[in-house]
């Protein structure tokens, strides 16, 4: 009984924590670049069930199993999902899209991160940064332009006039392996110092296409998360109100079994 | 539960700074050398719930909302329009008008609709001088025929006939125009984010040259705007309803234990 008032809990944390995720997703419907997350949730390993003080014709201790018992669940991690989201047209020569499975590299005082952002501008030096005023690397080096022609090709190619300064590094998820969210549009990679293969947009063979003059919206659907808001307010009820008919049977047991009628 | 309920109230936050942005911008479509502010959203930093299994999965991982990380002024040229008034100047190219503010400073402007003082100085509508190559341009009152060349030299025809020069209008080039501070009345103060100025003769490198009798208009798009301010607005009311349904499961939580 008390079991089932644990594992009644564990579901209500769940909900809780998925809440949360949900509520990120949805504040960051605006966010250039950004990419939703989903919540995986898995159970706590399942206890089996024997059967103990049983015996059979002959008196003899039977322990066959009667089957399994879950005891409740668990988020264990939260995935980014990398779909595609729309492209809005800005016009902007140095605002760059990224279609498929790409990300910017850009050097930041922690060291090399990824990014979906594309939103660039270029800093009192020159130099050409992110919204967050981290560089932006091509060729391994940040870029320097002074006098105000700077321009980036749908190949990823950063020129001064027509002179060319390098071409954009382009990571693919697949060759950064496991990448996880830092936060500031920024993302980092278990081993973060190893130099990651990046792919420049001639050789993506379609991986990812670079668009200039576009941003990438994020990818979060209002009506997806809605429906996920839904889902997980209901699945709480549900075991709120499971929590509170244990509660009341164990009331019952406690205060109603026994009482001489009278 | 909590992390859920500040979340979303990040993120209605920063669409109402959004939607301000665009009432600004809004407001501003008719307002000459106007150039318009993009919200940029940011995400906030990402709290790991639960750690990393050894080298498996990155854990729980969770986010904690939005902020509005800069309004960035878009310096798209705005388109030109002509007008009758010999002084009205537009830049076509990446400079700035440099102006004698009445306290001394310098301050910088791609509003071009200027006027002469009393005393013949070319000015604008606040009464800042436009500066030339040397100090304010003086136009004396008997002059006709005032002729803006576009690479800033001022020409005029004086009583006698004679075709004088009044002085050659410079223009300032930033790095990055964006970081400069509006100051208001169209006019920027120069910032560190902006790097120093760089004093140019029309013509010369990206500052671009001076078009007479044309003002450059606002490079507010309405179309833009108003899906921008249906964007942020929408998204203001889907973090109202996280907000709302986080307070429920609270109260859930809060009734668990009745009688």
């Amino acid at each position: 009984m008390l079991r089932g008032i644990y594992t009644s809990a564990s579901g209500m944390l769940v909900e809780q924590k998925r809440m949360d995720v949900t509520a990120n997703n949805l504040a960051n419907v605006n966010t250039t670049g950004f990419k939703k997350e989903t919540a995986i949730s898995g159970s706590f390993q399942e206890l089996l069930v024997r059967r103990v003080n049983d015996k059979d014709a002959a008196g003899n201790p039977q322990t066959a199993s009667v089957g399994t018992l879950g005891l409740g669940t668990f988020l264990v991690q939260n995935a980014a999902r990398l779909s595609a989201a729309s492209l809005k047209e800005t016009g902007n020569p140095l605002d760059v899209a990224i279609t498929g499975d790409g990300f910017f590299t850009v050097q930041t005082p922690q060291g090399i991160r990824y990014t979906r952002q594309g939103n660039f501008t270029q800093d009192a030096n020159g130099t050409l940064v992110t919204a967050e005023g981290h560089a932006v690397l091509a060729g391994g080096r940040p870029i320097t332009v002074r006098d105000g022609s700077l321009t980036i090709s749908n190949t990823g190619e950063v020129r001064n006039g027509d002179r060319l300064l390098g071409r954009l590094d382009i990571a693919t998820s697949q060759a950064l392996g496991s990448l996880r969210k830092e936060g500031h549009g920024l993302w980092t990679r278990a081993g973060a110092d190893d130099a990651p293969l990046l792919i420049t947009p001639a050789e993506a063979n379609g991986q990812y296409q670079l668009r200039v003059g576009f941003l990438e919206a994020s990818n979060v659907e209002s009506v997806t998360e809605m429906v996920e808001m839904i889902t997980i307010m209901r699945s709480y009820e549900a075991n709120q109100r499971t929590l509170q008919v244990q509660d009341e049977t164990l009331q019952k047991a406690a205060n109603d079994i026994g009482r001489v009628s009278g | 539960m909590i992390r859920a309920l500040q979340t979303a109230a990040s993120s209605m936050l920063a669409n109402q700074q959004a939607i301000e942005t665009t009432a600004n911008n809004l407001s501003n479509v008719n307002t000459t050398g106007f150039k318009k502010g993009r919200a940029e959203f940011q995400e906030l930093l990402y709290a790991q719930v639960q750690p990393a299994a050894e080298g498996k999965t990155p854990g729980l991982v969770i986010g904690q909302g939005v902020r509005l990380n800069q309004i960035h002024r878009i310096q798209d040229a705005g388109m030109l329009q002509p007008s009758e008034n010999p002084y009205d100047l537009a830049i076509q190219g990446l400079g700035f008008f440099r102006i004698q503010q009445p306290d001394g400073t310098v301050a910088y402007t791609r509003d071009g609709a200027f006027s002469v003082d009393a005393q013949g100085r070319l000015a604008t509508a606040s009464g800042g001088l436009v500066l030339g190559q040397s100090g304010p341009i003086v136009i004396p009152a008997d002059a006709t025929n005032v002729s803006i060349k576009p690479d800033g030299f001022v020409e005029y025809q004086s009583a006698e006939g004679k075709t004088l020069v009044a002085g050659q209008i410079t223009l300032a080039l930033f790095t990055n125009p964006a970081g400069l501070t509006p100051v208001g009345h169209n006019l920027h103060a120069a910032s560190t984010g902006a790097s120093r100025p760089q004093v140019l003769t029309p013509g010369s490198q990206a500052a671009g040259k001076i078009v007479q009798k044309h003002l450059e208009a606002s490079n507010v798009q309405t179309m833009e705007e108003m899906v921008n301010l249906m964007a942020a607005q929408r998204a203001y009311e889907l973090n109202a309803k996280v907000i709302h349904s986080t307070d429920e499961m609270m109260s859930m939580a809060n009734n668990l234990r009745r009688g």
